[in-house]
């Protein structure tokens, strides 16, 4: 059984103006151990998958519509908040892009950290103490600097901080949304890094956010593609890095600038994502894909290879040109 | 302490309707990425096919202000009460002079409305013009401390330096006096009478605004589209007046509305006790003076005009707190 | 003389209750006409300052900045006026430097009219959208809001702006950074149309080195606001001479699962940059320090032909 399976899900934004389409009828798996890499740019609707797996969806317009999510064979969805917030931080834990606002200006990094493992543990206040130190250390902030506020690290160090507080409580699964966007390169070299060699020592699944297909390749076992609310290809790192066949990923490889290759000129993938409040019919790509034609209506995951999931009508024909 | 990137999130979102079969469709496969601006149909203006509203800043606040009813409300009862002020002369066929002693203390009736006077003059001609002066003297007030506040608060914000520190250090003297008292010194100082009480209530306005004025200034002065400006070659003047001051006026106009009440509590109070405004040009708190002397036979005249107070004070609060709710971007989503 | 721009031993200094922050410390460099010149650095380089001090929207504390020959750093109001006619700005955030207020039409409109540029309203008219269209927004948006665009717009709007005076020199102050990847590219392509197509010089000012690398002709690295290297832009790549753009380069994650990258990763963190300690500006950070690097601050040199470094061990960390 997988660690955590998103069945056909959907969430909406609802206010009494307009509907917005954020996440629709999206599959994936994330099985123990692993990461999966999420894909897309803003707007696709992956910063609202994650928030629906957690169940911060804001209150008063986030809105289920269909589908589950199964964290251990438990569907989320449906369990009550007092079990939720059991999971929360302590089985599921959550990184955010901007590392500034996350954490609580006025209170020492130790005690945010502390504030974690005590609210899913039963320690002493010394053993609390105690494992939040030793937390700092592992993610490389010598413990004496656990009695500074916030504002006196850098951005690096204000991350690893968020790092320390999500991996306290030796999570399960981590979902990490942009967690080194903000950062300097050299600096997200580090974060990276530090994330990679943790998940292995805590054996933490993570669903990795981002729009850097670097940090993809760096650090993933299995990525999916998102467009406007929907997976549109699904498959290893393998599957999607040599062969992708999603016009849209194959766009977006080609539109980013490279390091090795030598090209005059970049060739972007013309016009812009939909309106989210006003997605279209149909397969949502098409307007921008060289390849469409009228028959591009409503499109399913199609098993291009195995374990290779494409939403593309032409897809598992042809190959495609990279 | 600064490994940030300067990055800021992009927020993306197309607009428009999507038509798969349109012109713009097929113009937009040849397009090959090179400037898809012109043929594109994702634009705001073909959303659901229909030209879209102009959409300006404007626009958007007069929307949601229309939708709050509590300061619709206020908004029309300000609107009928100004009337009423404006066209007094008009609505009733008495003047406020005019004594009839015979007639005294009568009470409401179809050819007094309000009753009579101590001197037999018409109460609502005279409710009616007090409040003509009250809301006139209340304006003023409110163009003296904001006409003053705009100028020192522009300095102070822009310029800076020794000038910035000699107008807030007199600010923080000004402000160290309570209000009223203040009110009630320069009133005596001056005299009774229409623009003397709008200098003594308008000065009491002028330290709150100012700092909120130099406030705005100083947070918008840091943003990137004045320098923008700067950068096209605008003069300090034009930067000031495009750039920095439209952005400014919003609190400074809910500030204001909701000023008003206040000016007119203070321009009645004053009249109240004898500064301010005198008899015989009528103003709510000077009936109220004399109506307080025949408060236990005859309520009529000390009633009438407070009850006026009371709907005037209503009127602008609402709507100056609906006004501010408008205005406010972040209540949008 | 070819060169648009030169600056020499440029300073700018901002005074901090902790005290001076170099902001910019020591660079010279210069722009040929119709060329690109890439700087690039992580935060707190200094990259950004220097864009806004050459275009004197910050004065320099020191220095001379040379454009067409005649040094611009102590013109009077007047000459700066004309002088905003050829060196532009193009801005990193296209939500914060579009006044809010004003329509695509009126943002368009402003440099036009503040150089009294065009005579009659239907000469404005036509020239705006004639800026339109070169920019690429449907002339249809000609009253839309900043606020109902999306960044890609946004940013063509900011460019419109730049280009309404004809400026021979635009900065670029990291253009690209705050938009989506399919986006950027369009941008890019954008840019270097119009370099082409009217001769335009840029100080491509950006943080991410796959962007410089394929729109620049010469690349100038930055650290703690001194050039800590510079040459042609392919060479850069072909091979690096300083420490810091080694790790620079080492630190981009690849798009690519077969290539793995250089695994040593640059420890530590920036240096603060108020009041400097004498010395290298990266000794604290390097891999190959000797005792030079703590005392004497490095000067930039030619170390290869055309390739110039600000390193003390330059020659034996590269094996020269």
């Amino acid at each position: 059984m997988a660690l955590l399976e998103l069945k056909n899900l959907s969430i909406h934004y609802e206010t009494s103006e307009e509907i917005v389409q954020a996440v629709n009828h999206v599959s994936l798996k994330i099985e123990k151990g692993e990461t999966l890499g999420l894909v897309g740019e803003t707007g696709a609707g992956k910063s609202t998958t994650a928030y629906g797996i957690l169940r911060v969806l804001p209150e008063t317009t986030g809105r289920y519509k269909s589908g589950e999510i199964l964290f251990e064979g438990k569907d989320l969805v449906k369990l009550p908040e007092a079990e939720m917030r059991r999971i929360r931080g302590g089985q599921i834990s959550m990184i955010f892009q901007d590392p500034m606002t996350a954490l609580n200006p006025v209170i020492h990094v130790v005690d945010q950290i502390a504030e974690a493992i005590q609210q899913h543990n039963d320690y002493s206040p010394a053993e609390v103490i105690r494992r939040a130190n030793e937390m700092l250390e592992t993610v490389g902030i010598p413990a004496e600097r656990g009695s500074e506020f916030p504002h006196q690290f850098s951005g690096g160090m204000k991350q690893r901080v968020v790092i320390a507080m999500a991996l306290a409580c030796s999570p399960k699964l981590l979902l990490a949304d942009e967690p080194t966007t903000a950062l300097d390169v050299t600096i997200q070299a580090q974060v990276l890094r530090l994330m990679n060699d943790l998940k292995k020592k805590f054996d933490t699944a993570m669903l990795l956010i981002t729009h850097d297909l670097g940090v993809v390749a760096e650090s993933c076992n299995r990525v999916a593609i998102m467009y406007a609310s929907e997976i549109v290809e699904y498959g290893s790192l393998e599957d999607i890095f040599d062969r992708p066949m999603h016009p849209y990923t194959i766009g977006l490889f080609n539109s980013i600038p490279s390091l090795e290759k030598d090209v005059q000129r970049l060739t972007p993938i013309p016009g812009m994502v939909p309106d989210p409040s006003n997605l279209p019919e149909g397969c949502k790509f098409a307007l921008r894909c060289p390849r469409a034609t009228k028959q591009c209506g409503k499109q399913e995951m199609i098993e291009a290879e195995p374990g290779h999931f494409v939403r593309c009508g032409f897809c598992g024909k042809e190959a495609s040109n990279v | 302490m600064t490994d940030m990137k300067t990055k800021k999130s992009s927020h993306q979102g197309g607009h428009g309707h999507h038509d798969k079969n349109s012109p713009e469709s097929k113009a937009l496969k040849k397009t090959n990425g090179k400037h898809p601006g012109n043929n594109h149909p994702f634009d705001p203006e073909r959303r659901h096919g229909k030209r879209r509203r102009k959409h300006s800043q404007w626009g958007d606040v007069w929307f949601r202000l229309r939708k709050n009813k509590l300061a619709v409300i206020g908004m029309v009862l300000a609107s009928v009460l100004i009337l009423l002020a404006v066209f007094a002369p008009i609505l009733t066929p008495y003047s406020q002079e005019t004594q009839d002693i015979q007639n005294q203390f009568q009470m409401p009736s179809w050819e007094h409305p309000l009753g009579t006077d101590n001197f037999g003059r018409d109460l609502l001609t005279r409710v009616l013009y007090g409040g003509r002066t009250s809301l006139l003297v209340a304006f003023m007030a409110l163009m003296f401390s904001v006409f003053v506040a705009i100028i020192l608060g522009a300095i102070a914000g822009y310029y800076g330096g020794m000038l910035e520190m000699v107008i807030m250090r007199m600010t923080d003297v000004i402000q160290s006096i309570p209000p009223v008292l203040l009110a009630v010194v320069v009133s005596a100082a001056l005299g009774s009478g229409v623009w003397q009480t709008a200098i003594a209530v308008g000065i009491a306005g002028v330290a709150p605004n100012m700092r909120l004025i130099r406030g705005q200034i100083l947070a918008v002065r840091g943003e990137e589209y004045v320098e923008a400006a700067v950068a096209i070659g605008s003069s300090n003047i034009a930067v000031m007046f495009k750039q920095i001051l439209p952005n400014v006026l919003s609190p400074l106009i809910v500030s204001a509305s909701m000023g008003i009440g206040g000016n007119i509590t203070a321009i009645s109070g004053l009249s109240f006790i004898g500064l301010g405004v005198r008899p015989p040009i009528s103003e709510w708190g000077n009936i109220m003076t004399s109506g307080l002397e025949y408060i236990r036979r005859f309520w009529p005249m000390a009633v009438f005009p407070g009850i006026m107070i009371m709907l005037t004070l209503f009127a602008f609060n609402c709507f100056g707190d609906g006004l501010r709710d408008a205005l406010d971007p972040k209540l949008k989503h | 003389m070819s060169e648009l721009l030169q600056v020499e031993h440029l300073k700018k200094y901002f005074k901090t209750p902790r005290g001076m922050l170099h902001a910019v410390d020591d660079v010279s460099f210069s722009i040929e006409k119709g060329k690109t010149l890439g700087i690039v650095g992580e935060s707190g380089c200094g990259k950004s300052t220097l864009g806004r001090t050459i275009l004197s929207l910050t004065p320099a504390t020191d220095g001379s900045i040379r454009f067409e020959g005649k040094e611009i750093t102590d013109v009077s109001k007047r000459e700066l006026h004309e002088l905003r006619r050829e060196m532009q700005i193009i801005f990193q955030d296209p939500f914060s430097s579009l006044n809010p207020r004003y329509c695509v039409k009126e943002l368009i409109a402003d440099p036009i009219k503040t150089h009294h540029l065009c005579k009659t309203k239907s000469e404005l008219d036509d020239r705006i959208k004639e800026l339109m269209d070169t920019v690429g927004i449907a002339s249809r948006l000609l009253y839309a809001y900043p606020h109902e665009l999306d960044g890609g717009r946004r940013q063509r709007i900011g460019i419109a702006r730049a280009l309404a005076l004809n400026p021979k020199f635009i900065v670029c102050d990291e253009p690209v950074s705050a938009l989506d990847v399919s986006i950027q590219a369009q941008i890019l392509n954008l840019l270097q149309d119009l370099q082409e197509e009217r001769g335009l010089t840029y100080a491509f000012i950006t943080h991410d080195l796959s962007v410089v690398k394929h729109i620049s002709d010469e690349i100038m690295v930055m650290y703690l606001g001194c050039v800590v290297e510079s040459c042609e832009a392919k060479g850069l790549f072909r091979r690096q001479l300083h420490p810091y753009t080694k790790g620079l380069l080492s630190a981009i994650p690849i798009p690519n699962i077969h290539i793995k990258r250089d695994q040593s990763i640059m420890q530590g963190e920036l240096a603060s940059p108020v009041e400097p300690k004498p010395g290298c500006r990266f000794a604290n950070r390097c891999p190959y320090t000797g005792d030079k690097c703590f005392s004497e601050n490095p000067v930039l040199e030619e170390v290869l032909p055309a390739h110039f470094a600000a390193c003390h061990n330059v020659r034996e960390i590269n094996g020269l």
